[in-house]
C-alpha cells in the first residue's frame, strides 16, 4: 500500500489584517513529494535511520563529526604513541652512544693524564735537568745610567 | 512431544545434508563458547594477575654501579682513577653450538672470518679462534675455556670497551659477552705507590690513601628497573622505577705530584750514590702543616699487589733519631728557663754519669761551648751537662709535645714510634733521650717537630688530605686539628738561631746558594739485621728559607757510606731546598747578622 503524503509550506509570514485585505495571498504551488512511508527492508532501515538524524536532536552531522573525531582521536593516540616509541628507542640508542663515548672520554684522559704524569720522567730520559740553584740580581746601590733607552 | 520429536527426526530424514551441518555448527557453537570462557577467564577473571606474573617475568632491576672518586695532588693532577672495564664471559655450552657465517655479499655485516679467509671451523674451536687475536690469548687457551661444560667461564678480566665492542661485532650470537666491571688505574707507576695502596676486586681501598679515605671515595650504587625484550635489550620508555647512582667524592691532597716526583729521583740517586738500604724523605709547608712530599726508595707501583701489603716507609719506619733529637730537648732547656743559648760550658771528650759513660762522636779535649755551640758542634757530652737542670719529666714532656710517640696522618699501618714514660726509663735512657737515643719516631713526626719550631713555636696538625669534592661539585676543606703552642715565639727564634749556626757547620754540603738554612743532622746506630748496633740512621731536617720559615725538609737514610748524616743526607736536603726555591720562586734570604757565639 502506498500512501501520499502532501505536504504544503506557506512561506509566508503571518499577516497582518491590513495586508491580508490589501491583496490576497498567492497559493502556494502543491507538487508531489515521493517516499514518506516507504517500504520494509535495508533500504526503509536506512532511510529511517536518515530520518532519525534529521531530527532535531541528533543531527546527521553532529554523528559525523563524532565519529570523525573518534577515529582521528585513535589514530592520533595510535601515531603519537608510535611515534613515542620512536622516540624512545632513539633516546636509548643517544644513551648508548652518550655511554660509549663517556667511555672513550674516561679513557683517554686516563692516558693523557698517565702521559702527563710521565713527562718529567720524558724529560730526564731526554737529557733535560731541573735548574740547579737560583740565580738572584741584587740591585741595592743600582743606579741608572743617564742613557735613554732605544 | 513425541509427535514433535518424531517431526524433528522426520525433518532430518528429509535433510540430511542440513543435519550434519547444523551438528557440526552446534560443536563448532560449543567450542567457541569454551574459548569465549577461557578468554574471559584469562581475560577478565584472572587478568590482572596474569598480567602481573607477565610484566613481572620480563621486568629486571639492574645495579647502576657508581664510579669510585678520584685521588688528585694539590693542583689537580689525577693520582687514581676508575674507568669501565669488562670481564669477557663466555656461555660454553653456547660456543660449542656456534657456526660461523661465511661472508658473502648476501650476509655482510653479519659473517664471520679471519683475515679475510673463513674460519675453517665450528664451536668452540671456531669462537676461540675469531676471539684470540682481540683479547690477545692463545686460541688453544681459549680453547680449552669454552670446551668445559656449564654456561659461564670468565674468558678475561678488565677489557676495555674498545675490546668489548670489537667482541660484540664478531656476532657471536650471545655465547660471549661482557660484564661492567672498573679498573683503578694510577698514573703515576711508582710515585707515592705503597702511600695510595690500592683497591680489592670489589673496588674497595684496601690500603693506603684508598683504604683510608674509602667511606669518601665510594659512591653510592642506583638502580633501574625496566623490562626486557628477548635478547635481555631494554624495552624503551618501560623503566617504572629508577634511581641514579652517586658517585663518590673526588679526594684532593696536599701533595705536590712534582715535588714527589722530584724528592723520589733524587732520594733513589742517593740511595744509589751512598749505597743506602733505604731512604725517606718529609717535605711540609710550615705555616700550614700540609705534606707536599712523601716519598720513599720503595718501588711498588701504586694498585699492585706490593703497594697493598706494604705500608709507606715514611710512616712506617721508625727509628731513633740521633742528634736532631737535642734540638727538642734544647728547646724544652730553653723553654723550662733552665738555660740560655748563650750559658758556657766546659765540655771534656767524655763524661759518666750514673755509671754510664756517655762521649762525643769525635775525640776531644776540653771545649769552651756555648749552649747554642753544644748544638753547632752536636755534642753528646755537652747535652749530658746542660741537662742537669731539666727533669726526666721535662724531658718526657717536651718529647711529647713536640710530637714524638703521637698520633701522626692516620694512614693506615702508620706507626706512632715508641716513646716511653719518664719513669720507665733506666740510668743511661734518661740521658740519651736528651740527644735523640732511646725511643724511636718516624719521619713524619720529626718533620713537624722541627716545623713547630720554623713556626715560632707553635706546632700545626699535619695534614695529607687538603679538601674532597662530592659529585656535585661541592667541595670542603679537609678538617685538621687546632695548632698548639709547645714553645714561646722567643724560645723557637733562639732555636732557629742556634740551628741556623748548626747548618752553616755543614755549608760545604748541605747550603743552597742564596738561602739560610737553619737544620740539625742526625746518626743513630739502631739494630741490624742481626739484632745488634750495627747499623746507621743518617739523618737531616732542616728549615728553609731560615729567616722567613717556607718549607721543613727531612731525609732519613739507612747504613749510608758515609754515615754522618750531615754528609750523606745533608746533601740530599740541599738538591730538594733547590728545586723548592725555585719552583716555589722564594725571594732570596737576607744575609744573617744575629748569629749568637758558639763558643766562649
Amino acid at each position: 500500500m502506498t500512501a501520499t503524503v502532501r505536504s504544503a509550506r506557506s512561506h509566508a509570514a503571518p499577516a497582518g489584517r491590513e495586508h491580508e485585505m490589501a491583496a490576497p495571498a498567492a497559493r502556494p504551488q502543491l507538487r508531489v513529494v515521493e517516499g514518506g512511508r516507504v517500504s520494509g527492508g535495508i533500504v526503509g532501515g536506512f532511510h529511517k535511520a536518515i530520518t532519525w538524524t534529521k531530527t532535531r536532536s541528533t543531527p546527521l552531522l553532529h554523528v559525523v563529526f563524532a565519529v570523525v573525531f573518534l577515529i582521528a582521536v585513535l589514530l592520533g593516540s595510535l601515531a603519537l604513541r608510535t611515534q613515542m616509541v620512536q622516540n624512545s628507542f632513539e633516546a636509548s640508542q643517544v644513551q648508548s652512544n652518550i655511554s660509549k663515548l663517556t667511555q672513550d672520554v674516561d679513557d683517554d684522559q686516563a692516558k693523557l693524564d698517565a702521559l702527563e704524569a710521565s713527562l718529567p720522567e720524558k724529560a730526564q730520559s731526554m737529557g733535560m735537568i731541573p735548574q740547579q740553584g737560583s740565580i738572584s740580581i741584587d740591585l741595592s746601590g743600582y743606579q741608572a745610567t743617564g742613557g735613554q733607552s732605544q | 512431544m513425541i509427535t514433535m520429536v518424531r517431526n524433528i527426526s522426520r525433518w532430518f530424514k528429509a535433510n540430511r545434508f542440513m543435519g550434519k551441518c547444523t551438528v557440526i555448527g552446534v560443536l563448532l557453537a560449543f567450542v567457541a563458547v569454551a574459548c569465549l570462557g577461557q578468554l574471559a577467564s584469562v581475560q577478565l577473571l584472572n587478568g590482572k594477575s596474569t598480567a602481573q606474573a607477565a610484566t613481572a617475568s620480563r621486568t629486571k632491576t639492574v645495579t647502576i654501579s657508581a664510579k669510585r672518586g678520584k685521588i688528585l695532588d694539590t693542583n689537580g693532577a689525577v693520582l687514581a682513577q676508575s674507568v669501565e672495564r669488562y670481564n669477557v664471559v663466555a656461555d660454553p655450552e653456547l660456543a660449542q653450538t656456534f657456526i660461523p657465517t661465511d661472508c658473502t655479499e648476501k650476509t655482510a655485516g653479519n659473517c664471520q672470518q679471519i683475515d679475510g679467509q673463513p674460519v675453517g671451523t665450528t664451536g668452540a674451536a671456531a669462537v676461540a679462534r675469531l676471539l684470540a687475536p682481540i683479547l690477545g690469548m692463545d686460541a688453544k687457551e681459549l680453547g680449552a675455556l669454552l670446551s668445559g661444560t656449564g654456561q659461564y667461564v670468565v674468558l678475561k678480566k678488565e677489557v676495555t670497551p674498545e675490546v668489548m665492542r670489537s667482541i660484540d661485532d664478531l656476532g657471536l650470537n650471545g655465547c660471549v659477552y661482557g660484564e661492567l666491571s672498573s679498573e683503578r688505574l694510577y698514573s703515576n707507576g711508582t710515585l707515592m705507590g705503597a702511600l695510595l695502596g690500592g683497591v680489592n676486586d670489589e673496588g674497595e681501598g684496601v690500603a693506603g690513601i684508598e683504604q683510608m679515605q674509602n667511606a669518601v671515595l665510594t659512591g653510592t650504587d642506583g638502580y633501574k628497573k625496566y623490562e626486557r625484550g628477548g635478547e635481555g635489550v631494554e624495552i624503551p620508555g618501560t623503566v617504572t622505577e629508577s634511581k641514579d647512582a652517586v658517585d663518590g667524592s673526588d679526594v684532593e691532597l696536599t701533595i705536590d705530584a712534582n715535588v714527589d716526583w722530584y724528592v723520589k729521583k733524587v732520594l733513589s740517586d742517593a740511595k744509589e750514590q751512598y749505597k743506602a738500604d733505604w731512604a725517606i724523605a718529609v717535605v711540609q709547608d710550615v705555616q700550614n702543616g700540609q705534606i707536599l712530599a712523601l716519598e720513599d726508595t720503595d718501588q711498588y707501583e701504586a694498585g699492585s699487589d706490593d703497594a697493598k701489603l706494604n705500608t709507606s716507609r715514611a710512616v712506617s719506619q721508625t727509628f731513633e733519631p740521633g742528634s736532631i733529637g737535642k734540638v727538642f730537648s734544647m728547646a724544652g732547656m730553653l723553654q723550662s728557663g733552665a738555660h740560655q743559648l748563650t750559658d758556657q760550658f766546659t765540655v771534656p771528650g767524655t763524661i759518666t754519669k750514673n755509671g754510664q759513660t756517655f762521649k762525643d762522636a769525635t775525640q776531644h779535649g776540653d771545649e769552651h761551648w756555648t749552649l747554642a755551640g753544644i748544638l753547632e758542634q752536636s755534642s753528646n757530652v755537652g747535652m749530658v751537662m746542660a741537662g742537669e737542670n731539666f727533669s726526666n719529666e721535662q724531658r718526657y714532656e717536651f718529647l711529647s709535645k713536640f710530637g714524638i710517640g703521637q698520633d701522626g696522618l692516620g694512614l693506615p699501618g702508620e706507626s706512632d714510634g715508641v716513646l716511653t714514660s719518664a719513669a720507665s726509663w733506666d740510668g743511661r735512657t734518661q740521658n740519651t733521650v736528651l740527644f735523640g737515643q732511646g725511643y724511636a719516631t718516624n719521619a713524619l713526626q720529626v718533620t713537624n717537630a722541627i716545623a713547630t719550631i720554623a713556626n715560632k713555636g707553635v706546632k700545626q696538625q699535619q695534614s695529607i688530605i687538603k679538601s674532597v669534592t662530592d659529585a656535585n661539585g661541592h667541595t670542603e676543606d679537609a678538617k685538621t686539628g687546632e695548632p698548639t703552642r709547645v714553645i714561646d715565639e722567643q724560645v723557637a727564634s733562639q732555636m732557629m738561631n742556634a740551628m741556623e749556626s748548626s747548618a752553616e757547620h755543614y755549608s760545604k754540603f748541605a747550603g743552597v746558594d742564596g738561602y739560610r738554612v737553619a737544620a740539625k743532622s742526625g746518626t743513630a746506630e739502631v739494630a741490624g739485621s742481626d739484632g745488634r748496633l750495627t747499623s746507621i740512621i743518617s739523618d737531616w731536617s732542616g728549615i728553609i728559607p731560615a729567616d722567613n720559615p717556607r718549607f721543613v725538609v727531612t731525609v732519613v737514610m739507612k747504613d749510608p757510606q758515609g754515615s754522618y748524616g750531615g754528609l750523606t743526607s745533608g746533601p740530599v736536603f740541599k738538591q730538594i731546598s733547590e728545586f723548592l726555591m725555585q719552583k716555589y720562586e722564594v725571594p732570596a734570604s737576607t744575609p744573617r747578622t744575629d748569629a749568637i757565639a758558639v763558643t766562649w
